[in-house]
Parts: structure tokens; C-alpha cells; sequence
């Protein structure tokens, strides 16, 4: 899910691939609201996953994002 | 009252003569930028500014931005990323915006660019390149009017010597709308309240007749509708009175800036400062440049993130805007 991820972020939300590491905090990561919502919309359209922009900025790092896209993919709470 | 940090001297602008090639500005890594909030106070207002540096040698003078009215100082962070390895930025929450005291409504917007005037001079800074976008460009207008020898360079973004009366006249009905909603629900609004204040700011500020022309436009609605969903009462009650402001008489005078390079531009679909109006604005600064960014409406800075950052950057820089393939070709429509 992190590349997944990272390819959104990148070719979407127009955000430069470097700083988007597993470890990086989301404004480490440039990922503003902006590119939040950008998130939003895509997972809503290329998979029917319905998270709010307030459940993805709540996610202390990328990889901690990516782990709660994969959850949700999952049927997860 | 804290001492600013003194910004670093301007180092010798790069090659001037280079082909314009579409490489947007890489973004500095937090870790490269250094901030300092800088507490100000004008005429018994209090407010703040953003100083940012990076630890690299500037190639530009620093940059003062000045945003639009629904904008506070932490509201362009693509900006600040691209820009921020070139030139120091200061941003600020001038009075009636942000975390500042509130500006009475009777102040105008010479009151506001004294008050942008006062940063510059509080941080001991002898030459500057100010920006102005929006609301924020009667301001930079009024500023360069009144110093010009402190502007090294200016660029207007969505500028307009009087934004259409009956668009500013809704967006103040909206703002005053939900200051009065939150009067008889105690600040609370119901989901559906919310939803519809913020589908009427949304609908003034974005070209709904060109969605499908510009870059990013159901993103920048959504974006802007989740903001203004959850404006609170007060911050409602400032917008209005920065609207009513607006329909003041002439917001950006119409006398003529004489000795500042400037570039003026808006999106080529921006319905709330129009491109014919932007134009005008260009008209009267002698020597300016005009041009529109393909794509584009009024949030030119949300749309077009990259592109704003690359044609600001190279005006900053007096790099050649020929041929750049997200504008128009630049028009000399200053008086020479």
C-alpha cells in the first residue's frame, strides 16, 4: 500500500517522491490539505474507500497512512 | 520588543539569459528552512509575521506575501516549500486576519498596507519583492504606491481596481449569514448549515461555468468547501467586514505606479477578478507585464501550484516569461 500510496501522492497530488519515506510525519512529507483531499477523492474513486479527510490527516507518519488505507481496504475498522 | 533576525544579503542572480525550460522549483526540505515568528504592533494592533530562510544564499530579495482574505500566514505552504530555497519569505496575518487583533471596519485598505509596510520596516529590510494576491493586492498596490523605492519588484495575482459590487455583495451575505446563524445556535451550526454556507462561498469564488477547463477544480471545490464548512463565527464576521471593505470606493486606486517592474496575471477563467479587469490593473503600472495561466481560475495557487511557483520565481529572478507553455505570452500593457 505504501507505493500505491506514494503513486497517488505523486501523480495526483503533484507531491515530490524524495521526502515521502515510511517514517515521515505527513507535513514532513509535504502532504498538505491540498494533497489530503486529493488522497480522499482517489481512494474513493479507484476503490470505493470512503475516508474522511480528518481520519487521514490523523496519521502520525506515512507509513502509519498507508497501514490505515491497507486496514480499511481490508474491512477494518 | 524581540529583535528580528537580520535575512542574509542577496547573492548575485543566476544566469539571466537562460532558455525558459519547464523544470518547476524543487521543493526545500523542512529540515533546510529555518522559521521565526515576529511579533508587530501598529497603531495598538498586534499581529504576526512569518520569517522564513533557508541555509542556502539567497538569489532574490526577500518576498512579502500578501494573501487573500479568507488566508492567514500558514495558508501557501507549496508555496513557501518551492520558493523557499531562493529567497527569504516573510508571511504575515496582517490586523483583521488570523491570530491578529481584529481591524475596525472603518479602516481601509491604506490602514492594511501600512500595517504590510510596518513588517518591512520592523525587519530592517531596505528592498523587498512583494506579492499581493487577491485581496491582498489592493494592498501590495497601495504599498508600492507609497514606497516605491522599497520594491524591488511586484507581482498582483487576481487584481481588480473594484471586484464586481454584486459578487462582493454575496460573499459578504454569506459571511454575515453564518455570523448570524451561529447568533441563535450558540456558534453551532447543524451539518446541513454548514454544508450550504459553504456551498454559497464556494459557488462566488470558483468559475462554475469552466469546472471543466480548469486544472484541479472539483479538488480546490472540495478543499475550499471543507474550510469554509468550518469557519467559526468570528472568523465569519472578519470575512464580512474584509468584503464590505471591497465595496468601499476604490479598493486599488487608480493612480499609476511609475518605477516598479511588476507582473500582473490571473487565471484565464477567473470570473472574480477577470482577466480583463487584471489587464486594467497592468495598464496602469508603467512597464508591467500581463499574462494569464492556461487552466486556471481565481485559485491559480491551488490549481496550478507548480506553475505559480515557477512564473513567480522567475519574475523574481528576471528570467525571461516567453514561451512558457501554462501562460499566455506576456503582454507589455504598461505605459512606458
Amino acid at each position: 500500500m505504501l507505493e500505491e500510496l506514494k503513486g497517488i501522492l505523486t501523480t495526483q497530488a503533484g507531491l515530490p517522491a524524495a521526502p515521502i519515506t515510511a517514517d515521515a510525519s505527513l507535513a514532513d512529507a509535504g502532504i498538505d490539505s491540498m494533497a489530503v483531499t486529493v488522497l480522499s477523492m482517489q481512494l474513493e474513486d479507484r476503490m470505493g474507500l470512503f475516508l474522511t479527510e480528518d481520519e487521514l490527516s490523523c496519521a502520525p507518519t506515512v507509513s502509519a497512512l498507508a497501514d490505515l488505507i491497507a486496514s480499511r481496504a481490508a474491512g477494518t475498522p | 520588543m524581540p529583535t528580528a533576525t537580520p535575512l542574509p544579503r542577496v547573492a548575485p542572480t543566476a544566469d539571466v539569459t537562460a532558455p525558459p525550460a519547464w523544470n518547476p522549483p524543487e521543493w526545500n526540505a523542512p529540515a533546510r528552512a529555518t522559521e521565526e515568528l515576529v511579533p508587530l504592533e501598529w497603531r495598538g494592533l498586534r499581529y504576526t509575521c512569518r520569517v522564513i530562510t533557508s541555509d542556502r544564499p539567497p538569489v532574490t530579495e526577500p518576498l512579502l506575501l500578501l494573501g487573500g482574505a479568507l488566508q492567514d500566514m500558514y495558508a501557501w505552504p507549496r508555496l513557501e516549500r518551492r520558493l523557499g530555497a531562493h529567497m527569504p519569505l516573510v508571511l504575515v496575518d496582517l490586523p483583521g486576519v488570523g491570530t491578529a487583533d481584529d481591524l475596525p471596519a472603518e479602516q481601509g485598505f491604506d490602514a492594511l498596507a501600512e500595517a504590510a509596510l510596518h513588517v518591512v520596516d520592523r525587519l530592517g529590510l531596505d528592498r523587498i519583492n512583494l506579492l499581493g494576491a487577491s485581496y491582498g493586492a489592493p494592498i501590495a498596490y497601495r504599498a508600492a504606491l507609497s514606497r516605491p523605492s522599497l520594491i524591488k519588484r511586484l507581482v498582483l495575482a487576481g487584481a481588480t481596481h473594484r471586484m464586481n459590487p454584486r459578487l462582493v455583495s454575496d460573499c459578504e451575505q454569506v459571511w454575515r449569514a453564518r455570523a448570524a446563524l451561529a447568533d441563535v445556535t450558540d456558534g453551532t451550526l447543524s451539518d446541513a448549515g454548514s454544508y450550504e454556507i459553504a456551498e454559497r462561498a464556494v459557488a462566488t469564488l470558483l468559475n462554475t461555468t469552466r469546472r471543466e477547463q480548469v486544472s484541479q477544480a472539483p479538488t480546490v471545490a472540495r478543499l475550499l468547501h471543507r474550510q469554509f464548512a468550518r469557519i467559526t463565527p468570528a472568523e465569519a464576521r472578519r470575512h464580512a467586514v474584509c468584503h464590505q471593505r471591497l465595496l468601499g470606493p476604490d479598493p486599488l486606486p487608480s493612480e499609476s505606479i511609475e518605477a516598479v517592474r511588476a507582473l500582473v496575471f490571473t487565471g484565464e477563467h477567473d470570473d472574480v477578478s477577470t482577466p480583463e479587469e487584471n489587464r486594467a490593473v497592468a495598464a496602469a503600472i508603467a512597464g508591467s507585464t500581463f499574462l494569464l495561466v492556461r487552466d486556471a481560475d481565481h485559485m491559480v495557487h491551488l490549481e496550478r501550484e507548480a506553475e505559480y511557483a515557477d512564473l513567480v520565481l522567475r519574475f523574481l529572478t528576471d528570467r525571461p516569461l516567453d514561451g512558457l507553455h501554462y501562460t499566455t505570452p506576456p503582454e507589455r500593457t504598461g505605459r512606458r
